[in-house]
């Protein structure tokens, strides 16, 4: 039988990434615990499977009820006999019910191994060499479902009634599309200044779920939208791979960054893509046949049928996939546009080929005007636009795009590599009417002062920093400069000392340094040990914590690892300990191997009731005698269900 | 789609190319109904804001004329987000309207009953309204027509004064237009006032706003109270009346700290009129003195927030604002559109340079290394204390010596913020100076030798930022300002606006301490200008020799 302990033995054997993956899935709080039986207990706890088993679509619900139906004979089931259940409870529906949707294909080989695969995956089922069983909470679970009034195992296998959404009578199909293609580009837009913002500085992302509220607000003012409007935008970007959560923090993938290279409509097709992809295959064929409906509450009867169990949950799912097709202008006012239809119909390619038409074209040519500002008549070629970013910082962003130029922004390009005569020259290639004195005034001047002053960590080892505490040095070749900044008030918490007459010592982190100094107006650059000139970030209060806040899920699979490997460490006893109680508490007969005085194993297949005073009692269920065995002597313990089929 | 010269943008702004061919009928058009932000060389900013909307559908525009306007010109197609959001806003004008009964009563009215319950529920505009005769209509309270304006745009509903203007007892006068005309424009913003009721016209300093107050005189003959920011303002307008009207001297009164005259036309200060004794304001009776037919407002951006609350009680007599900008920096721009009234008239500076009646300047930036001594000093000084070190360092004197003599012959202001430099600037300099405690007639005099070339140099405070007519000054040389005002920026590079009888071009020096927080003030200030259309050239002091 499947049960917690068999459970843990399986969490032992797996991958640390699929751990990570299943606790990730399943979403469970690491909260108290400490090793892979309370993780075990923690994923086969009634609440928990139920969370996992809303989750799931309705065929995938399905396979799992015909595992355990078949699973009552005590046997596992092959896939074939999974797929024979499955016909045999669709048949009398489908005899009743002429007008049912034909959806042979969803229950074809292929499609219940992989429903079973992703049972497996959420821990549902367990399988071996081909074979599925359910764990026994599972099964208990699903078992009761009647009673909570959810679909028995034939409602769950039955066809899709037909018609599930209705048709809606054509409104304005041009003032649609006018405002899905507002919507498709700003949001391209929006998801571009996302990534920018994150490529700057990742975003932390709170335990309970969604950003930190000044977080949320300083990627809401990157992106010029309302605060209100930035899980839609995170979401539609996550789901397109373009960012991902590491460790607690938001921050850009590699796709993302290739994404920023993409023309507005191809950017747009990927996002359409992924929003697609992740669209239930259930739906999306019942949309693409119907593309003139309105996805009003009529997609959430159908989204209810699809996912039996869903409750609040999937009502948040349908809301986030109406909100996000809005947001991407699949469809304006809950109907398809034309590039939405052609996005379920014939594909993100097609369908961004239609808004490209549509989209404002892109321009290679800018003004650079007196004011310092950079204007683009247009949507600036992905490829300048990037270029730019790293020499202005953008101001403003919608069908065209305005960057201001700074000598804090030409500092950090020269950091990126750049000088005064390549930014120079790049200016003058993209503008339109040359390049304005105090432009010129301005890049040649910071270009010109940059890195005159320069700060790096104390080297560990340095005869002249025998001062305790000194973690980081100024130096210059002004030594004026330096007498400056010695006496500078705004910098005089900063505690500069001069340790030599061209070098300033500071008890502070060279970052630290660096932005106190770069904050007063000081031409100032951060070394290397190696005296390489690099570009830091600004951290936010508290920030130097954000990094190393471990991702919860991560830090679980972790400490269950450690305890696990100590606990095999120090001695077998602890991990046969633990397997012990909780075969006791669930009650479930387990095959133990003893070692006996001469050295030879014996298995006794035992139900045991206690351990007390370093033996193990228990009931022998062949010779159907209590036994007390010496806890000392037992070297191995397992599952009697799995062993059993070994045999 | 036109390919034309706008881009309308989802942030409601809207992009200009300058070079496009269409750009100047785009411009003319759009002006209509949005606000120009910013007018650097190449692409000028406007903003559709509600007032600007509003102010277009007081003046007759409707939403459909300016979609069509965005329409025409626009490159790429208008966000349909905008096109809503303009028929809605201009939907909300005239939706209530304030009207008198046959027996003088103020009435707000509707055919729009939602909404005129909705505004009538309100905690501040109830208090406003005495009865309820019918479903359509409310009793306005007599004392609060200006209150239940400014109470309406604030929520949303602008609404349309026709409760007419009390005519003013007359008061015959006319223009003396033997040597010179108005012009066009000046024309042109008279016409849009007096069709308009009340308002605003916005005139870059220089293009005659006084004329314009003249000719709105002429036009409406009655008694007029003027009211300006100073009484060398107020002098400048008597003697401005006196030479290009019928008004003789007898018939202009001044009413100022130093005079109390009410006249058929009295000019007075916003000072006196907020002056008060005892906690009450003490001059108010001036406001009663006379049956005013016009309230004339000199520089509305300015005016003082006390006398918002005086106009309130004044909406029964036309009003005129005169004002290079605006944009007012408490931002109760609100408050202009819904007590003085719509703006009437405006024209980007430009504009009007273009058309040569007001002359082109020049713009540098002087940056001035410190010398390490003044360095240290600066570095050692408190937060509170750099700008001023910054503002006065002793490295400037050099740099404005060289600067004037860079311009022989020419008038020169040169403009400080502390006394202290003021004293040190006109000593080394060998020129007068003019703070806010020169006496009047001192001042008026110096004003009059430098305008006449007995003086070419003067050394001048704040006192002169505002409304002082110096046209033949060619040369400003800011050495320290206020903070970062916006305004004060576009006052100063205003004296030197005026149209040159000797042909020569302006020049406007701003003297910047390098690494300093002067030049962060300064940057700011200048941004004014530079989306004023103003450029910059940014020179090094220590290189100005070899600069022509």
């Amino acid at each position: 039988m499947t049960t917690a302990l068999s459970l843990a033995s399986r969490l032992q054997s797996m991958e640390d990434s699929q751990l990570y993956a299943a606790i990730l899935a399943r979403q469970i709080h690491p909260g108290h615990i400490a090793d892979l039986f309370d993780l075990a207990e923690a994923l086969l706890d009634h609440d928990s499977i139920q969370h996992a088993l809303a989750a799931l679509d309705r065929r995938t619900l399905a396979v799992i009820a015909a595992v355990t139906e078949l699973s009552r004979a005590g046997a596992p089931a092959s896939l074939e006999a999974i797929a024979a259940q499955l016909r045999d409870w669709r048949s009398p529906a489908e005899k009743t019910n002429p007008s049912t949707t034909p959806d042979h294909g969803e229950h074809a080989a292929a499609s219940i191994a992989e429903r079973a695969a992703e049972a497996q995956r959420l821990l549902l089922l367990q399988e071996e060499d081909g074979k599925y069983l359910p764990y026994r909470a599972v099964a208990a679970q699903l078992r009761s479902w009647t009673d909570l009034g959810l679909p028995s195992g034939p409602e769950l296998a039955a066809p899709a009634p037909a018609g599930l959404l209705g048709s809606v009578p054509m409104t304005d199909t041009a003032a649609r599309d006018r405002l899905a293609t507002d919507r498709a580009f700003g949001s391209v837009a929006s998801v571009v200044e996302l990534l920018a913002e994150l490529n700057r500085e990742p975003a932390r992302e709170l335990q309970k779920g969604g950003l930190a509220l000044p977080e949320a607000k300083r990627v809401a003012h990157a992106m010029s939208v309302e605060l209100e409007q930035v899980p839609a935008r995170l979401s539609v970007a996550a789901r397109a791979n373009l960012v991902h959560r590491e460790g607690g923090l938001w921050a850009v993938t590699a796709a993302g960054a290739s994404w920023l290279v993409l023309s507005t409509a191809q950017r747009w097709a990927r996002l359409a893509d992924a929003w697609l992809d992740a669209l239930p295959a259930g739906i999306r064929s019942v949309l693409s046949t119907r593309t003139q409906l309105s996805w009003g509450s009529v997609l959430g009867s159908t989204m209810a049928w699809y996912y039996p169990a869903g409750g609040d949950r999937l009502q948040h799912r349908v809301e986030e996939f109406t909100r996000d097709a809005e947001v991407l202008g699949i469809t304006a006012k809950l109907m398809p546009s034309m590039p939405g239809t052609l996005l379920l119909t014939h594909g993100s390619a097609a369908a961004g080929a239609a808004f490209a038409g549509l989209f404002p074209p892109e321009v290679d040519q800018v003004y650079v005007q007196h004011d310092l500002t950079i204007v683009s008549p247009g949507p600036l070629n992905p490829g300048l636009d990037a270029r730019l970013r790293t020499i202005a910082d953008v101001e403003s962003r919608a069908q065209a795009s305005s960057y201001r130029i700074s000598a804090a922004s030409v500092n950090h390009a020269i950091t990126g590599g750049e000088s005064a005569a390549s930014i120079l020259e790049f200016l003058g290639q993209i503008s339109l009417t040359g390049i304005p004195q105090p432009v010129e005034y301005l890049v040649s001047e910071a270009a010109a002062r940059y890195g005159r002053l320069r700060v790096r960590s104390a080297p560990p080892v340095d005869a002249s920093l025998t001062r305790s505490h000194v973690r980081s040095v100024v130096h210059a070749d002004d030594v004026e400069l330096l007498k400056t900044l010695e006496v500078d008030q705004t910098l005089a918490s900063l505690g500069l000392q001069r340790i030599a007459p061209d070098r300033l010592a500071s008890r502070f982190e060279r970052d630290v340094v660096f932005w106190a100094i770069s904050d007063a107006r000081y031409p100032i650059a951060a070394e290397d040990d190696s005296g390489t000139i690099v570009g830091l970030r600004r951290q936010h209060t508290g920030g130097p914590d954000l990094p190393s806040q471990a991702d919860p899920a991560a830090e679980l699979v972790r400490r269950v690892r450690i305890r696990t490997a100590a606990d095999q460490e120090e001695t077998s006893q602890a991990w046969l300990a633990r397997q012990l109680e909780t075969s006791i508490r669930a009650r479930v007969t387990v095959l133990v191997t003893l070692e006996m005085p001469d050295g030879r194993p014996v298995e006794y297949l035992l139900e045991p009731t206690g351990v007390a005073g370093g033996r193990l009692r228990g009931r022998d269920r062949r010779a159907d005698v209590e036994r007390t065995l010496p806890l000392s002597s037992i070297t191995g313990l397992k599952p009697a269900a799995v062993s059993t089929r070994k045999k | 789609m036109t390919d034309g010269p706008l881009i309308v943008q989802s942030d409601r702004t809207v992009l200009l190319e300058v070079a496009h061919p269409q750009a100047a009928d785009a411009r003319h058009d759009l002006a209509v109904f949005a606000e120009l932000e910013r007018a650097p060389e190449h692409i000028h900013t406007y903003r559709i804001t509600r007032l600007g909307l509003w102010n277009a559908r007081a003046a007759g525009h409707s939403a459909k004329d300016m979609l069509a306007t965005l329409e025409r010109y626009s490159k790429f197609a208008i966000p349909q987000s905008v096109s809503i959001d303009i028929a809605e806003t201009v939907a909300r004008y005239g939706r209530l309207v304030i009207a008198r009964t046959a027996d003088g009563a103020l009435t707000l009215h509707s055919e729009d009953f939602a909404v005129l319950t909705e505004v009538a529920k309100g905690k501040r505009i109830a208090p406003l309204l005495s009865e309820h005769p019918n479903p359509g209509t409310y009793t306005v309270e007599p004392w609060a027509r200006g209150a239940l304006k400014q109470e309406l745009v604030k929520l949303g509903w602008p609404a349309e004064d026709q409760a007419g203007y009390t005519p003013g007892t007359p008061h015959p006068m006319a223009l003396i237009q033997d040597d010179w005309a108005l012009r066009d424009y000046q024309n042109k913003a008279i016409g849009n006032f007096f069709a308009g009721g009340s308002g605003v016209v916005v005139l870059p300093c220089g293009a005659g706003k006084t004329l314009v107050g003249a000719g709105a005189m002429a036009r409406a003959k009655t008694n007029t109270l003027i009211l300006v920011t100073n009484t060398i303002s107020a002098r400048q307008w008597r003697d401005e009346l006196s030479r290009r009207t019928t008004l003789t001297p007898e018939e202009i009164g001044e009413y100022s700290g130093l005079v109390k005259e009410v006249r058929p036309v009295t000019i007075a200060t916003y000072q006196i009129l907020t002056a008060k004794r005892k906690g009450e304001y003490a001059h108010l009776a001036l406001l009663d003195a006379m049956d005013w037919g016009l309230v004339i407002y000199d520089e509305v951006h300015l005016l003082p927030a006390p006398v918002f609350k005086l106009t309130a009680e004044l909406q029964a007599r036309r009003r005129l604002g005169l004002t290079a900008t605006l944009v007012r920096e408490d931002g109760r721009e609100g408050d202009v559109f819904s007590l003085i009234g719509p703006k009437r008239f405006d024209a980007p500076w430009k504009e009007i340079e273009a058309q040569g009646f007001i002359s082109p300047a020049e713009c540098f930036e002087v940056r001035i290394d410190l010398p390490q001594s003044e360095r240290l000093a600066y570095a050692a000084a408190a937060d509170d204390e750099r700008y001023r070190l910054a503002a006065t360092a002793p490295a400037k004197l050099g740099v404005v010596k060289q600067l004037v003599d860079r311009h022989p012959g020419e008038r020169i202001l040169v403009i400080g913020q502390y006394l202290d430099q003021i004293d040190e600037l006109a000593d080394a300099l060998h020129a007068p100076k003019l703070t806010g405690a020169t006496p009047v007639d001192e001042r008026e005099r110096l004003y009059q030798a430098f305008r006449v070339g007995e003086e070419k140099v003067l050394v001048v405070s704040k006192v002169a930022n505002f409304s002082v007519d110096l046209p033949e000054a060619t040369v400003a040389i800011q050495v320290s300002g206020s903070f970062g005002s916006r305004q004060e920026e576009a006052q100063r590079l205003g004296r030197l606006l005026r149209p040159k009888e000797s042909g020569l071009s302006a020049n406007f020096y701003t003297l910047v301490a390098r690494d300093t927080v002067d030049q962060d003030f300064a940057q700011n200030r200048q941004r004014f200008l530079a989306e004023q259309g103003y450029s910059y050239t940014i020179l090094d002091a220590h290189a100005l020799d070899q600069r022509v």
